[in-house]
């Protein structure tokens, strides 16, 4: 099994670029506020439908300062030294489900179809609970924000080598900046939302590929450890 | 293809015969996937008498840019597609569109991607957040610049000719290829032969700036303008140190030992 080991210089340059990330994605939304502002003080926004227009925006991109900012707060978890703990052969089935749970009313509001199928004698993953849950959820919410709406989002785990591995396929391309879209994505231009899920995931010794056609749709691969001596019929 | 043509925006419609009357309009091509911002930099355009043709990914960039030839660019750097990086890139090198400024408007607001877009040609470069009317007098103090060297024509010292109408220079007869920055500078030198520029006069009357922070930019592109005028017509471009450049009319040529 191929695990990843972080020194406290891997730690420290993938905080900078997280953080980085968040910087830039913070300047968009601000500009338009502090733009939008600027331009009622001048007075050029004069009748009321513009003017309501001209709220809109500021509303949308202050919601989208929000979730930079909850994206900001899932960075500050991700710090290696978490308890690492051996989680059941049904812990991936309960956490897809909490996932789903949590993010109800955006799936909700965006239309997008959720189905998971995550077969019975599943392998027992190893790692932090707490950041796979972060794993998922916000991979989850990453798509159901980017995705166009009424999308489908499919969850299927199967088994490999090196343990147990978690395709996630969408029927719709994501929607990246600074790559041309038939190639697979940089992940240094890559969101911050999707970077904290393969920050978290590496955490806790897995990886995470990502391929993006305009076509085809997007499609993730997830590559999960299982526990030394799991009872997975597939391990033993 | 998503290109949108803007005269009218927030329900409020310029009264384009009044500016017609008063100035030229001014084509300006603004390139950024954020439409909220597009819709933004058009509103203040329009105020300007400027009329905005917006698109909103990189490919179309090049594409409208050859085909509309804006009287200059506004560029965002992280876009789908193709990036601002490579977009400029291809819009230097068509011979279409390579003299068009661009000013750089992205939220990447490192030093080295500033330097970075400076040193690759680009007129000006402006991070989010940015004041709207600050972008409109820079815009302004672009167009303004490009302009001065349009409206001359042609200006001939010894075997250089530069061609102000079509931004173009030749030397001894031989076309040289310069972006548009390269070329002002070297207007800018060649309009006062043997005489000294200083350093923040050339970045103030070639990039606009007020201070000569910027000085790293200045080497980089005499370097650059000296490497593609080759020898030995690179010699007429020199250096004056802790002073600035100036263009000589007839250098000295050093014979080997």
């Amino acid at each position: 099994m191929t695990t990843a080991t972080f020194t406290a210089e891997d730690a420290a340059s993938t905080m900078q670029m997280l953080l980085s990330r968040a910087e830039v994605e913070l300047r968009t939304p601000l500009a338009l506020i502090q733009g939008y502002i600027e331009t009622l003080k001048t007075g050029a926004i004069k009748n009321g439908d513009s003017l309501t227009r001209c709220l809109e925006v500021m509303d949308k991109h202050s919601r989208r300062l929000m979730h930079v900012i909850d994206d900001i707060n899932a960075v500050a978890q991700l710090q290696p030294g978490g308890q690492p703990s051996v989680c059941d052969a049904s812990f991936l089935q309960r956490c897809l489900e909490t996932s789903v749970e949590r993010l109800t009313p955006l799936i909700e509001v965006s239309g997008t179809a959720v189905e998971a199928h995550i077969p019975p004698g599943c392998c027992e993953l190893k790692g932090d609970r707490m950041v796979w849950h972060l794993v998922f959820t916000k991979l989850l919410e990453e798509l159901l924000r980017n995705l166009p709406t009424n999308s489908r989002v499919s969850f299927k785990a199967s088994w490999e080598t090196s343990g147990c591995a978690l395709e996630v396929s969408c029927d719709a391309p994501l929607i990246t900046r600074g790559v041309a879209p038939e190639e697979n994505v940089a992940w240094s231009e890559a969101a911050l939302g999707l970077l904290v899920v393969k920050r978290a995931l590496e955490l806790n010794h897995g990886s995470l590929k990502w391929t993006n056609d305009p076509q085809q749709g997007c499609r993730f691969l997830l590559s999960m450890p299982c526990a030394d001596g799991c009872a997975s019929k597939h391990c033993r | 293809m998503r290109r949108d043509r803007h005269r009218a925006i927030f329900g409020r419609r310029v009264d384009v015969t009044l500016m017609w009357l008063s100035r030229i309009m001014s084509h300006i091509l603004i390139v950024d996937d954020e439409k909220d911002i597009v819709d933004l930099v058009t509103l203040h355009l329009n105020q300007e008498g400027c009329e905005v043709i917006a698109v909103y990914n990189g490919l179309d960039a090049v594409e409208t840019a050859a085909r509309e030839r804006p009287q200059m660019i506004v560029l965002d750097i992280m876009l789908p597609g193709m990036d601002g990086w490579q977009v400029f890139r291809q819009l230097r090198t068509d011979v279409r569109t390579r003299s068009i400024p661009v000013l750089m408007l992205s939220a990447r607001a490192q030093a080295h991607d500033r330097i970075n877009g400076l040193e690759m040609g680009a007129d000006d470069y402006l991070t989010k957040p940015f004041s709207p009317r600050e972008l409109v007098l820079r815009i302004r103090s672009i167009l303004r610049r490009s302009q001065k060297v349009v409206m001359t024509d042609e200006l001939r010292v010894g075997d250089f000719v530069v061609d102000r109408q079509n931004m173009a220079l030749s030397v001894g007869g031989r076309l040289v290829e310069l972006t548009s920055t390269e070329l002002r500078l070297l207007t800018v030198l060649i309009t006062n032969p043997d005489v000294i520029h200083s350093r923040s006069e050339l970045l103030n009357g070639v990039w606009g700036y007020a201070d000569d922070t910027h000085s790293r930019t200045l080497d980089t592109h005499v370097k650059r303008l000296r490497d593609k005028l080759g020898e030995p017509y690179g010699t007429h471009i020199g250096t004056v140190r802790k002073q600035g450049y100036l263009f000589v009319s007839q250098p000295v040529t050093q014979t080997p030992k």
